[in-house]
């Protein structure tokens, strides 16, 4: 997977993390399970992760994230899985692999889960 | 405490619930791996296996970075590496085991013997991540239980013992 895609993935999954230290239900469960989620360090990761975004990159994520609360998702069955749209097939071609590529319909960052 | 998490809630899960999420595909009596990074490797390549995933880094990356929050390893010997991923349609658990131990940054400072992989997707229905977690994490508690896991013969061995109590 490109470089560039993975941080991507990985910011969109600490946001997760961090939808669940910010929910004080879950948060406490978690806590009490010996699991304490700390939302500052959560944060703190996705900052350093973001700044490891090239410019353009990072501009159009942020951008998505003003839309929608998932700006990256994953592809199945060949739809897009923000707005089930059909990903063309050249989405997994070979020369596409290496590429940061989004859905023609709604715009989200796509990646082969 | 844990006991309530798991019960206070509309729908109760129990053992039997939780061992639905995993099968012998994703069972690993044996772990090769002699590190925590070896650990999370060899369960993700158990998760892959007949899973619609194909993208092992994404699960690594994933996992490294909860792990980073904090080890998981908070029972005498258990370690429970969890978390929320894009690439997860649904919850699965991997289960794994090492006689020998294998030194998983736990509480204790012992070696870990036993873990317990949670793979959540982003929106899970009835809260069955931390529910299933809940379980597992109480469940665990019983240092005779922790034994019979340990020493279980297979698979439906290991299942007979957490669904029994003491095996």
């Amino acid at each position: 997977m490109n470089r560039q895609l993975a941080l991507l993935v990985s910011i969109q999954n600490l946001e997760l993390q961090l939808r669940d230290a910010q929910d004080e239900t879950k948060a406490k469960a978690l806590e009490a399970m010996g699991f304490p989620m700390s939302v500052e360090k959560i944060q703190r990761d996705i900052a350093g992760l973001l700044e490891q975004i090239e410019p353009r990159h990072r501009s159009y994520y942020l951008r998505l994230k003003t839309r929608f609360e998932n700006p990256v998702v994953p592809v199945w069955d060949g739809h897009c899985t923000g707005c089930f749209a059909n990903v063309p097939t050249a989405f997994t071609s070979v020369t596409n692999v290496n590429r940061v590529m989004s859905c023609e319909s709604c715009g989200r960052i796509l990646f082969q889960p | 405490m844990q006991g309530n998490i798991a019960q206070n809630k509309a729908v109760a899960m129990d053992i039997k619930d939780v061992l639905q999420l995993t099968s012998e595909a994703r069972f690993i009596a044996g772990l090769q791996a002699k590190d925590k990074e070896g650990v999370l490797a060899e369960m993700a390549d158990a998760l892959l296996a007949g899973s619609p995933i194909t993208n092992k880094e994404t699960i690594l990356e994933m996992l490294k970075s909860r792990e980073a929050l904090g080890s998981t390893a908070v029972g005498p010997g258990v370690a429970f590496p969890h978390g929320r991923t894009l690439a997860a349609q649904n919850l699965i658990i991997v289960v794994a085991r090492s006689q020998a131990g294998v030194d998983f940054d736990s509480m204790d400072g012992g070696p870990t013997h036993l873990f317990f992989m949670l793979i959540a997707p982003p929106q899970d229905t009835g809260n069955q991540y931390i529910r299933s977690l809940a379980v597992l994490t109480e469940k665990m508690q019983a240092p005779a239980l922790r034994e019979a896991a340990l020493k279980a013969a297979d698979y439906a061995a290991f299942c007979q013992v957490l669904t029994e109590g003491q095996g």
